[in-house]
């Protein structure tokens, strides 16, 4: 009995060392993931706040590039636009998107100056995406900017996606033309109509970009949805029908286009919406023509917005997702 | 059969002089084990207990950085207030019974042909002392940076 004694003694040692050295260890182990939890919030705000930085350091770039320059330089700007860069839920080509990742420097127009990315990111797994309609809002671009952390940061690796969307003085809001009084003598039939009457606040440059806009990223009158701006430049006789009902055109020829005789519009081709020749001497809607006003430049802006800069969309910051 | 006898010698041998020798060799076993439990249970309390504080130092430094970088991104007048200089050195606080330096500085990022004003960068700096005395202190940096475009708020 006494041999045993001992023996059990022994074992009753070694069990409770045992068992305080589990409850040691799960404590440890407790302890170690509520700091690895506590590390992981700090990465990933430090990866928020980068992609913060890479964010307004796009919303800088925007705004530089927009601001006290010919719109035109919105052709340039989205120049390396294409629908393949889009994700997948903005399939259909009235989507333009536009991808910036670090190989792309260099590849600018000389106009847009380089991106100064972040320090503390990883820039070859790190992008910024500039997102916008062009038949819809051409004048709102959303921009994503994902980030990862580069290896000197500790947390290495760390992930994080933020967005926000501008405005961009492509376009004005739409102000109702001042209409003659209705007792007031008919205009004769060739007389040209001021483009304030029919486009509002929207200047030629501007309507000009959209219509470049919606070319460049392959919208058309075959195309779905189909294209809504056509300017046009050249004296050529018009041939082509366009827009319908639902989806009304503006067809502006433009002073160019207008510069010795403004183009013929051929009997076949029938429009369905506006057009517009940018000249003193031109008739305005031509006899067979069904006129429509089209929606093509009436853009939802906010009421009292001072559209001549770029300013942030209140309200669009959002953390993570396209 | 004799082979069997032979290797039975040392058991009874042990068993027959087991009740003075054993009860000495449990005790050296027993404090041995327990020993080395408790060496290796203290250590992991050890372990566990400064990887906390390091922890906790990190979370109030990291915590202390966030805050002026959300400062910065807001005109409020004690904020604005706060960043009247384009740097600002030393500042001391103290939390949890430790001592944080917060340092930061303003800069400019201005690439070719771009408005300077247009994009502003806030580096902070927090420091503490590190446990580890050879080691001296830790640090912790964050950074941040804001585009002077504006937002529209409506009418």
């Amino acid at each position: 009995m006494n041999q045993h004694s001992g023996m059990a003694n022994l074992w009753s040692a070694i069990c409770l060392i045992f068992t305080t050295s589990m409850l040691g260890w799960i404590t440890l182990r407790s302890v170690m993931s509520e700091t690895q939890r506590s590390q992981q919030h700090l990465f990933a705000a430090q990866a928020l706040a980068s992609s913060e930085s890479l964010l307004e350091t796009a919303i800088a770039q925007i705004d530089s590039v927009y601001s006290g320059q010919d719109i035109a330089i919105d052709a340039a700007f989205w120049r390396n636009a294409s629908n393949s860069q889009c994700p997948s839920t903005l399939a259909s080509p009235q989507w333009q998107c536009l991808k910036w990742t670090a190989s792309e420097v260099g590849i600018f127009d000389h106009r847009i100056s380089a991106l100064a990315w972040p320090e503390s990111i990883d820039v070859t797994n790190s992008f910024l995406l500039f997102v916008r309609d062009v038949r819809m809002s051409p004048h709102k671009i959303k921009i994503t900017a994902h980030i990862s952390l580069n290896s000197e940061q500790p947390g290495v690796g760390s992930r994080a996606t933020v967005q926000q969307s501008l405005y961009i003085p492509i376009s004005a809001p739409w102000t109702p033309p001042v209409l003659e009084s209705a007792h007031g003598p008919e205009p004769a039939e060739c007389t040209p109509i001021e483009w304030r009457k029919k486009f509002g606040n929207i200047t030629p440059a501007q309507l000009k970009a959209i219509s470049t806009a919606q070319l460049q990223n392959g919208l058309s009158s075959l195309s779905q949805p189909s294209r809504t701006v056509y300017w046009i430049d050249s004296p050529l006789t018009w041939t082509q029908s366009l827009g319908t009902q639902s989806a009304p055109v503006a067809l502006i020829f433009s002073a160019t286009a207008c510069a010795l005789q403004c183009p013929q519009i051929a009997s076949q081709a029938a429009i369905t919406g506006m057009v517009y020749f940018q000249s003193a001497n031109a008739c305005q809607n031509p006899v067979g023509l069904l006129t429509l006003n089209p929606e093509a430049y009436h853009f939802d802006w906010p009421i009292g917005i001072d559209a001549s800069r770029v300013q942030r969309v209140s309200g669009s910051w959002k953390n993570a997702g396209f | 059969m004799e082979k069997r006898r032979v290797l039975r010698m040392p058991f009874k041998f042990w068993k027959k002089h087991s009740q003075g020798g054993f009860t000495v060799l449990e005790a050296l076993f027993a404090s041995a084990i327990l020993a080395l439990g408790l060496f290796g249970s203290f250590q992991l309390s050890t372990a566990s207990m400064a990887a906390n504080q390091s922890q906790r130092s990190l979370d109030i430094a990291s915590g202390l950085a966030q805050d002026l970088a959300e400062c910065w991104q807001v005109p409020s007048v004690f904020c604005t207030s706060q960043f009247q200089n384009l740097e600002n050195t030393g500042a001391l606080s103290t939390e949890a019974g430790i001592q944080f330096e917060r340092n930061w500085n303003t800069t400019a990022i201005s690439t070719q042909g771009t408005d300077p004003t247009l994009l502003q960068n806030l580096q902070i700096s927090v420091k503490w002392p590190s446990q580890d005395k050879l080691k001296g202190s830790n640090e912790l940096r964050w950074e941040i940076r804001r585009a002077s475009t504006p937002n529209w708020v409506g009418l």
